[in-house]
């Protein structure tokens, strides 16, 4: 069967340009006439990333709505043979990625996408990546309508305004066809549900969704809209994130970031403004038009109606109904969402020959081939039978969903593809079923939520803990997430469990049925308690070789795990300082002075990428990094010699005289930690640049300053308070009060908790109020 | 003759802590530790203590936590 | 440690108060706590010291949780008979606080290993429910310099003494030993009013959050009674006991040693 080349997303003029300028980009980077930091810079949003392998690149293609026709796809093979490693990524947003690509080679993967109408342009950056769209769109006998023209026809117009690709940051949108949510409209930067009310087709529509670090639900936006204003409304938010997003700051810069700063109210005054001034204007640029995809690929006439054939034993979960009785849509799991080459162009033909030559790609990373007639069922799965992945989609399973991970992110903190591998392998050695009820397994490798674990029935995020002073890969198990057109309910976290427990756990989970929020908060409970000692494996991750490490990782999105990390050997300081006050024995005070000093030395040099344990390196170490560059007073090079004095069994005989200075040490690091921002960097300043008068206590320097505007009794006393407790004794802070109780209450309570209140006076029509921290 | 017994002022006949223990269905002096005026009898000394008008009588019973099965 | 807003908001009725503040919450969050028995007295103690945001609890138990217990036994659900009951309570406490960490240790504690438990804490609660357990930890406690609670229920009433080794009266100051197998009718002490196993480890749990603190004065030289029908709390003074055989002038308790547990104790704490 033969369908027309037309492509189903039509690649806007500009974007065309654009691929075709690219080649000489290339040319002049490689002659060294442009610098990396600029290529770069227009790489990116051309879809191109470089893999932590050097010079090794990977193209995102964009998939409109996630769909492709068979010649596309074959395509797509050819490239990555010809210039890849043959081996294709489906992503969790219905792109394919091909890998391996040098960059002298990324010119003619371009064009050739071009030439068969699809294209990389906004695979990355901050652009408007790709429009997704429910994988069942057009076939799904739960759609209220199908919603994928929708989804490429705002892909269309966004893709023709250069200014889609220069945005503060990525603007993801999403098309669902039902409440179920199966496209993540709920979390989408914009999401859109199909509705139907009084017979019009529409939206509801959410805005100011996102995983990554800080995730949300979005908002409802709109309750309805008909269909063909979603273009206007796509358009509108997108000029909100423009103008509103924090370009500064790449960690704060998504739509929800907008969204939490200036609150729902003013999110809507600001759409609403830019939507009356597009009423008022008309939308610039092209409006496309909505083509009728159920036309071309919709219910055929019946060829063989009524003709009921069985599926072959154990093969029915990869067969999925349509609307039509006499077609289906064959469903083909993809490990990790990996496919080779051949195998994709096996799926094109099958496609070709038996569906109506349209495959889609979906959020859980598997391709669907749509429309394949029953009666050429028994054909299609022979063919499939052919398939390398063949022994992978015989196989039942739950999903399981992973972001790239440490392998090839620099955020990652754990390798989440294998364990992904490993939760595979568990299930197949305990033969867990899965089918439509098992719930999807999301990981994310850090806090960044690349791999969804936020919205996973069950989602698990890498963290970093240390035990037996060493570091041990572990994820948080987190349950109950709900996407929905009600909105999103974000998975809350049931406890933490090392990695390599975490297989055995959710077999367990899913044998017993045991995957509802409370029975599997139970389960993770066992799992999480850990023995005094583990197996030598549990500080390895998985397919790892060298012990699990942090070394190398840079700052995340949010560096949440990092911060783990850090906290845990200043927590470590300070028990260790607080024993060293409680005990009489001498040797045991210096022993407790000693494990302090080493666990604030070691605390912060994670955030210089160094993962070092042996006790002078870390010391030296720390030399380098924080006392060299006056973080920390040079002072401490002192005391460090005098340590490890005692800890050789030199002249020291006790370390006791030097607790002030080792509390001082653990304080100073405490409050450097305090200080970190998204980027890992300290925002105290040096001790070198510090003014002599800032480190002492003049009570009269004063100026730590509190503003509890909007904040509540009693919780603005209990803010006060924390403040208070962070200045030194004697020192004045500033707290901003607002009218009525808050300025009736504070300044009697801290009073009355021997505090003295210097003054009240009114501050931009709320009281400032000085207080001066009495012990 | 009066006795604080457990905070609680108590008429009793007893000369002695022998009789008087009996008096309070104390079957065996191993069940209870017994402070007088404030110090801890050890429970040899239990047979030849004799009680005066105004004695201060503690009783200390062994407890445990509650026993479950059975 | 910097504490987050939202552990400052979880802990906010903690800071408000004079003698916490924010040092006083950051005390409780570096305490070592270790919980004997995750029984009547231990389930309270458990799970307020959990919500307290005491950093690192531990807690002891062999047993498995039966029907029986839980009339009382609080950490425990119905649907947790049969489950090992360190696992039970440690899932209720990180539920309600996962800022903590539980360690779990499934063991009986006997002279050969108690040490070693008690060595990671810097206060011990006594929520055992038998004798030679409850000596055992006091010794122990003793020779280890390790501040403890003690604390006993009986029908109605119950009693609690706080210890400070070597330095205020101990159990045995108190009761010399335990009672030899026979002379205390345990078998027959089943009976205890379920709310009564509340209050105590409750207060129980008070000692650990004021030594934590530092704030107040612990139940030293002193043995509280209670007794929950005539809803009385008497404060017994008490002495260090010169003939105490633990801490006395003349100590005969050199060493840990397992004391005769009565066949009852024998059934239940080693099925």
């Amino acid at each position: 069967m033969s369908h027309t080349a037309e492509p189903i997303l039509h690649i806007p003029e500009t974007v065309r340009e654009d691929v075709l300028a690219y080649r000489e980009k290339v040319a002049a980077f490689l002659r060294g006439e442009s610098n990396p930091t600029a290529f770069k810079a227009y790489r990116v949003p051309m879809g191109i990333y470089e893999q932590r392998t050097d010079g090794r690149f990977m193209v995102r293609v964009r998939l409109g709505a996630g769909l492709a026709l068979p010649h596309q796809l074959e395509r797509i093979a050819a490239l990555s043979r010809a210039h890849g490693n043959g081996v294709l990524h489906v992503t969790t947003r219905q792109d394919i990625q091909i890998h391996d690509v040098p960059i002298d080679d990324t010119p003619d993967v371009l064009e050739g996408l071009l030439d068969a109408g699809i294209s990389s342009r906004g695979g990355g950056g901050n652009t408007v990546r790709n429009v997704s769209a429910c994988p069942r769109a057009g076939f799904c006998p739960h759609e209220r309508f199908n919603v994928a023209p929708h989804a490429i026809s705002v892909a269309e117009y966004l893709l023709q305004h250069r200014s889609s690709f220069n945005l503060p940051r990525k603007y993801k949108i999403a098309f669902s066809g039902c409440g179920t949510d199966c496209a993540l409209a709920s979390v989408a930067d914009l999401g859109f549900f199909a509705q139907i009310r009084n017979g019009v087709p529409g939206f509801r529509v959410f805005a100011g969704g996102g995983l990554g670090g800080n995730p949300r639900g979005g908002i409802v936006l709109e309750e309805f809209i008909p269909s063909a204003e979603a273009v206007e409304v796509a358009e509108a938010v997108r000029r909100v994130f423009d103008k509103n997003g924090d370009r500064t700051n790449k960690n704060r810069a998504r739509l929800r970031y907008v969204l939490n700063r200036v609150g729902e109210e003013e999110f809507k005054r600001l759409y609403r403004e830019e939507r009356a001034a597009l009423q008022a204007e008309g939308l610039p640029g092209h409006p496309p038009g909505i083509r009728d995809l159920d036309l071309r690929f919709g219910p055929q006439s019946s060829d063989s109606a009524g003709t009921a054939h069985r599926v072959e034993d154990g093969l029915s979960h990869l067969v999925w109904p349509e609307k039509t009785p006499d077609r289906v849509t064959l469903r083909l799991p993809l490990p990790l969402g990996d496919i080779s080459a051949d195998d994709l162009e096996l799926i094109a033909h099958l496609a070709a020959k038996h569906g109506l030559g349209l495959v889609g790609a979906t959020q859980q990373q598997e391709l669907l081939v749509y429309g394949v007639r029953r009666a050429e069922l028994p054909d299609a799965l022979n063919l499939l039978h052919e398939t390398i992945a063949f022994a992978s989609f015989r196989k039942s399973r739950p999903r399981v969903v992973a972001c790239a991970g440490a392998s090839t992110c620099k955020l990652g903190l754990c390798l989440s593809r294998g364990l992904a591998a490993a939760i595979s392998a568990e299930f197949d050695a305990q033969d867990v079923a899965g089918g439509a009820e098992a719930p999807v397994i999301r990981i994310s490798g850090c806090p960044n939520s690349c791999g969804g674990h936020p919205i996973g029935a069950i989602g698990l995020e890498g963290r970093a803990q240390r035990h037996n002073g060493r570091l041990m890969p572990v994820y948080v198990v987190l349950g109950g997430g709900v996407v929905s057109e009600d909105g999103a309910r974000l998975a809350q976290p049931l406890g933490t469990v090392p990695a390599k427990r975490i297989p055995e756990l959710l077999a367990s989970a899913l044998k017993q049925g045991a995957t509802g929020t409370e029975a599997l908060r139970r389960l993770v409970a066992e799992h999480a308690v850990v023995p005094e000692t583990l197996p030598e494996e549990f500080y390895f991750d998985f397919g790892a070789d060298v012990p699990f490490s942090l070394a190398g990782r840079g700052p995340g999105e949010c560096g949440a795990g990092v911060f783990d990390v850090v906290q845990l050997d200043i927590r470590e300081a300070a028990s260790a300082l607080k024993s060293a006050k409680t005990v009489v024995d001498d040797r045991v005070r210096s022993e407790e002075l000693y494990r302090a000093l080493l666990a604030a030395a070691r605390s912060l040099l994670v955030i210089f990428g160094v993962e070092v344990s042996k006790e002078h390196l870390i010391f030296e170490t720390f030399d380098r990094e924080l006392i060299a560059p006056g973080w920390v007073s040079a002072g401490a090079r002192d005391v460090i010699n005098e340590a490890l004095d005692w800890r050789l069994g030199g002249q020291t005989k006790s370390l006791a005289h030097r607790a002030e200075d080792i509390g001082a040490l653990v304080a100073r690091i405490t409050d450097l930690f305090g200080s970190l921002d998204a980027n890992l960097k300290f925002r105290l300043t040096a001790l070198a640049a510090e003014p002599p008068s800032a480190t002492g206590s003049n009570p009269d320097q004063a100026a730590a300053r509190a503003d509890l505007s909007g904040v509540t009794c009693p919780m603005n006393f209990v803010k006060a308070k924390v403040a208070l407790e962070k200045i030194p004794v004697g020192a004045v802070l500033e707290v901003v009060l607002d009218d009525g109780e808050p300025i009736q209450n504070v300044p009697g309570s801290l009073a009355e908790q021997g505090h003295e209140v210097l003054s009240v006076a009114p501050f931009e029509g709320r009281h400032l109020l000085r207080v001066r921290r009495a012990k | 003759m009066k006795l604080t017994v457990n905070g609680k002022v108590t008429e009793t006949e007893a000369p002695a802590l022998g009789e008087f223990l009996a008096e309070q269905h104390v079957k065996s002096p191993d069940q209870v530790s017994i402070e007088l005026n404030g110090r801890i009898l050890r429970r040899e000394e239990y047979g030849g203590i004799t009680l005066s008008e105004g004695d201060q009588i503690e009783f200390f019973y062994f407890m445990g936590g509650g026993r479950g099965t059975h | 440690m910097e504490l987050t807003d939202l552990q400052i908001e979880r802990y906010s009725r903690h800071i408000i108060l004079e003698q916490v503040g924010l040092a006083g919450q950051e005390r409780l969050l570096a305490a070592r706590v270790l919980i004997v028995g995750a029984g009547g007295l231990g389930s309270p103690a458990a799970l307020y010291l959990a919500a307290a945001g005491v950093g690192t609890i531990g807690i002891v138990d062999a047993d498995t949780v039966d029907i029986t217990n839980l009339q009382r036994q609080i950490a425990h659900r119905t649907a947790d008979l049969g489950r090992e009951k360190v696992l039970s309570a440690a899932e209720k406490m990180v539920a309600i606080n996962p800022d903590i960490t539980v360690n779990t240790h499934r063991l009986f504690l006997q002279a050969d290993n108690i040490t070693e438990v008690i060595a990671d804490y810097d206060f011990i609660i006594d929520g055992t429910d038998n004798f030679a357990a409850k000596f055992l930890i006091n010794d122990a406690c003793h020779f280890s310099r390790k501040p403890y609670v003690h604390a006993g229920i009986l029908r109605f009433e119950g009693q609690m003494l706080t210890v400070l080794p070597g330095e205020t009266a101990c159990l045995r100051c108190v009761f010399g030993g335990p009672p030899p197998p026979g002379a205390v009718p345990s078998c027959s002490q089943a009976g205890v009013l379920g709310v009564l196993a509340g209050v105590l480890g409750a207060l129980q749990a008070t000692e650990a959050v004021k030594h934590a603190l530092r704030q107040g004065e612990l139940l030293t030289n002193a043995l509280l009674k209670y007794n929950a029908l005539d809803l009385s709390f008497r404060r017994v003074p008490l002495r260090r006991n010169p003939h105490c055989p633990l801490c006395g002038d003349a100590p005969t308790i050199g060493e840990l040693h397992d004391e005769a547990l009565p066949l009852c104790d024998l059934k239940e704490t080693r099925p």
